[in-house]
């Protein structure tokens, strides 16, 4: 129960974190304070109290784009799982997403820092996506190798922006990288191709469409800058705002 | 629900519930939580007191005092008292006129 406390935003724990432990453990938590507190921690983070500004629309862009494009990609991967016939989907959804996905992470950056790295990312996401599309319309799944290894190459750079904690870090991370590994090599290699029988390789992308909703959601919520500039001071009561 | 409760949302209830038990004097989180339920005769959850704790403190209807261990108690502001008694007033108002209404309807 006290780990939902990091559920809240850096700035209300620092001001309330303290009194509300000491309140927790005053008394045995019901299910309905644990669902309470979840509930006041998404509303710590959409109506930041104090002297945070809420995060301007623009800054939460980038994290609605990969919202999206991680349900799109987890969509996909049902859609296929379940119907078998997901050939289309792959083909057009699949870059779409990769598509919006890229376009979250030079946002995310040029909202946080403004920083000339973010176009470079952008352009080396947008090269691949467009190189990929047609080699994926014609082979409809031999190219979804190819966009494991940019996937995990993305995933690991939203892990790091994405401020959500050492473990849960650590294991988007790992995710990131053993997955691509072990299946995108392999398959870009030409070492196998895939069938619509081989669902097992897109079912093990699961993780990465919603890995990305989780970081897409953490992101919309908190907005960009605000994963760098959180205030540590108290918050100072504003007499008379009433 | 009048200014400037109406702008609490779902936040204004729990906020009339937490002046009106800081009007008998500083509590900390616990105090209020436990008041508030003998007051109201419903459970506050954690998440709900402290997001009307925040709101209210930014709005300078309560002050927050210094620490006690961890404990942090909190008291009504001037602002506050003339708040809640605005709507207190303005709710017993209400009350009376009610009550009054039905009075009638059942006598007539």
């Amino acid at each position: 129960m006290t780990r939902l406390v990091r559920l809240y935003p850096r700035a209300w724990r620092d001001r309330y974190e303290e009194e509300f432990l000491a309140l927790l453990a005053e008394r045995p938590p019901t299910l309905g304070d644990l669902a309470d507190t979840i509930r006041g921690a998404v509303d710590a983070h959409l109506n930041p109290q104090g002297e945070v500004e809420p995060s301007p629309w623009t800054h939460r862009l980038p994290g609605l784009l990969a919202l999206i494009a991680g349900a799109m990609w987890s969509a996909v991967v049902l859609a296929f799982v379940f119907w078998q016939d997901g050939g289309w989907a792959v083909a057009v959804l699949i870059p779409a997403s990769l598509f919006l996905m890229f376009l979250s992470l030079p946002g995310d950056y040029m909202a946080a820092h403004g920083r000339h790295i973010a176009a470079v990312v952008g352009v080396i996401g947008l090269c691949i996506v467009v190189a990929n599309l047609p080699y994926s319309v014609a082979t409809v799944v031999t190219g979804v190798g190819g966009y494991l290894i940019a996937l995990g190459g993305m995933l690991t750079l939203a892990a790091i922006r994405a401020d959500i904690g050492p473990a849960a870090r650590w294991l988007l991370l790992v995710l990131a990288v053993i997955v691509p590994a072990a299946i995108g090599f392999p398959v870009a290699m030409g070492l196998g191709n895939l069938t619509e029988n081989e669902t097992w390789v897109l079912v093990s992308a699961l993780p990465y469409g919603l890995a990305w909703v989780l970081v897409g959601l953490r992101l919309a919520i908190r907005g960009s800058a605000t994963l760098t500039d959180l205030p540590t001071s108290p918050i100072e009561p504003e007499v008379g705002a009433a | 629900m009048n200014q400037p409760f109406g702008e609490l949302g779902r936040f204004a209830e729990p906020s009339i519930y937490i002046l009106v038990s800081l009007s008998g004097g500083p509590k900390h989180g616990y105090a209020i939580m436990t008041d508030v339920e003998e007051i109201s005769g419903s459970p506050m959850g954690p998440g709900t007191l402290y997001g009307a704790l925040a709101r209210l403190e930014r709005r300078g209807l309560i002050e927050a005092l210094e620490p006690e261990d961890r404990r942090r108690p909190y008291r009504l502001t001037g602002l506050g008292a003339t708040t809640v008694r605005a709507q207190l007033d303005s709710l017993g108002g209400f009350v009376r006129t009610g009550l009054s209404r039905l009075d009638e309807k059942i006598g007539g």
